[in-house]
């Protein structure tokens, strides 16, 4: 019999969730990983590493004196004739990574589904070889409709043979629903009586407003702008090059934020992070951090501004200039989170930011998609039974 | 297939015609290709459901464990209100599924 199981999938435009459900027994896993592939070889990788004294037969015959030539988060997917570097290897080790950010196709595109089959795969242990998994996922307020919903449907849901790390995997997938995000965070972290709740999910590219009353959603008082926290990046990269002659590179930029949040934060809020600083080098002179870290706190600051003005604007209550006042409660999610929640919060006091903000999505769709699972599961043995 | 009294509870329920409820489960009859009973039942064992409690990633078996990213918990909080809050979900977002 094939073992089912229930994923809620987030493909963020620079960072994808993934939260896997069983059917039964609720919350088994989670994961996060950049949205870029890039072309790329698993025999050639494990050449390269094998030259580095990593060797994958090594390994397998002595897994306890030996290093993996792969680390845990790294992914070559191999499906349909393709060879893709997944998640951080397409930014560490590919020329031309790309997560199609921006793009709206992007969410039936073949690069969701090759996030989702490579999450899939790395949360459901190999020996799990063929697995049926239903899943949850969302498209942002100003994508979301009937047609798009259909599109994201049709690309993600099959029968899909590939292989993962060299590992042949069998994955039939079912899409139960799609729903908007923030709706997810709200199943996540919201409160279970019928109460008007808010989102704000700020991601890579937009923010996006979730209001939701219970979980009905509000339509009018959501909305999205294309603001987020590659922008960000991306105003750090163009300084970078004015000053230092070259722009950042995509994994440069990403440590870079990170090592900025973890620098700024008083608790260890990214975690499984390197404590050590990134050392950038330009022209073979080394970049002082702390003048990067400057760099960083005047963009977010602006940017942050920027954010508490949207928002204020779609849910400004009063003339009083209060913010989301009339909305009980309301919760920050998204990997932004970590980078704006002062700005947003001089704003609108009553914000809360839920542990571990950039699965928020994935954690609700998750937890819907094992509520689906179920409902189906016992429909169908109603009908059998009839 | 036939009546299993001794296995089964057959009841009668009377529920008004022009009541918003009649029209919601008609309405899910309709979509989901059910008898109207079935979907009574589903929405019951739905209110009722008393499943095994949504586990907190650190109360996994460490075999289970292996392969979670890290150890920082994803939910915080009592994981049977996450059962409520996406059972609420699953009814608001049906209305829009085609």
């Amino acid at each position: 019999m094939i073992p089912v199981f229930c994923l809620g999938f987030d493909f963020g435009n620079a960072e994808t969730g993934a939260v896997l459900f069983d059917p039964e027994r609720g919350y088994l896993r989670a994961v996060t990983l950049p949205s870029a592939t890039a072309p790329g070889r698993f025999a050639d990788l494990l050449r390269t590493r094998a030259g580095l004294g990593l060797s994958a037969q090594a390994f397998a015959d002595d897994p306890v004196s030996h290093v993996p030539p792969l680390s845990q988060h790294e992914y070559v997917l191999d499906y349909d004739g393709s060879e893709w570097f997944v998640g951080d290897l397409a930014l560490t080790q590919a020329r031309d990574p790309s997560s199609a950010r921006g793009d709206i196709s992007r969410y039936w595109s073949r690069r969701a589904v090759h996030l989702l089959l490579a999450a899939s795969a790395h949360l459901i242990p190999a020996r799990s070889a063929e697995y049926e998994v239903h899943v949850v996922t969302g498209l942002p307020v100003e994508t979301f409709n009937a047609e798009t919903r259909k599109r994201v449907k049709a690309a993600l849901e099959g029968h899909f043979t590939f292989a993962l790390n060299g590992v042949r995997r069998s994955a039939h997938i079912r899409v139960l629903s799609v729903i908007m995000e923030g709706a997810g965070a709200l199943i996540a972290h919201g409160a279970n009586r019928p109460i008007t709740q808010g989102c704000i999910d700020v991601g890579g590219r937009t923010t996006d407003l979730f209001v939701a009353r219970g979980q009905q959603p509000v339509l009018p008082l959501c909305g999205g702008k294309p603001l987020g926290v590659e922008s960000v990046g991306d105003r750090l990269s163009q300084r970078f090059e004015t000053v230092y002659g070259r722009p950042l590179k995509p994994a440069e930029q990403r440590t870079l934020l990170r090592a900025y949040v973890r620098r700024t934060s008083p608790e260890p809020l990214l975690p499984g992070l390197p404590e050590a600083e990134p050392v950038l080098y330009a022209s073979g002179v080394e970049v002082p951090f702390a003048e990067l870290c400057a760099w960083c706190e005047a963009l977010f600051a602006e940017a942050g501004a920027e954010m508490a003005a949207f928002v204020g604007a779609a849910w400004n209550s009063s003339e009083t200039g209060a913010v989301g006042a009339d909305i009980a409660q309301v919760v920050l999610v998204g990997g932004g989170a970590y980078y704006v929640a002062d700005s947003l919060r001089e704003r609108i006091p009553h914000l809360f930011i839920p542990s571990r903000p950039e699965l928020a999505n994935a954690t609700g769709y998750g937890a819907l998609a094992q509520t689906l699972s179920r409902r189906k599961s016992e429909a169908e043995a109603l009908a059998r039974w009839s | 297939m036939p009546r299993d009294a001794s296995r089964n509870l057959y009841i009668t329920i009377g529920i008004p015609r022009d009541s918003r409820m009649y029209q919601r489960l008609a309405e899910e009859a309709t979509e989901t290709g059910l008898a109207l009973s079935q979907v009574i039942a589903i929405r019951l064992a739905d209110y009722y459901h008393v499943g095994p409690d949504l586990r907190s990633p650190t109360s996994l078996p460490s075999e289970q464990r292996a392969e979670v990213e890290d150890d920082a918990p994803v939910l915080a909080h009592e994981t049977r209100d996450l059962e409520a809050r996406a059972a609420q979900a699953a009814a608001a977002w049906a209305a829009d599924e085609e």
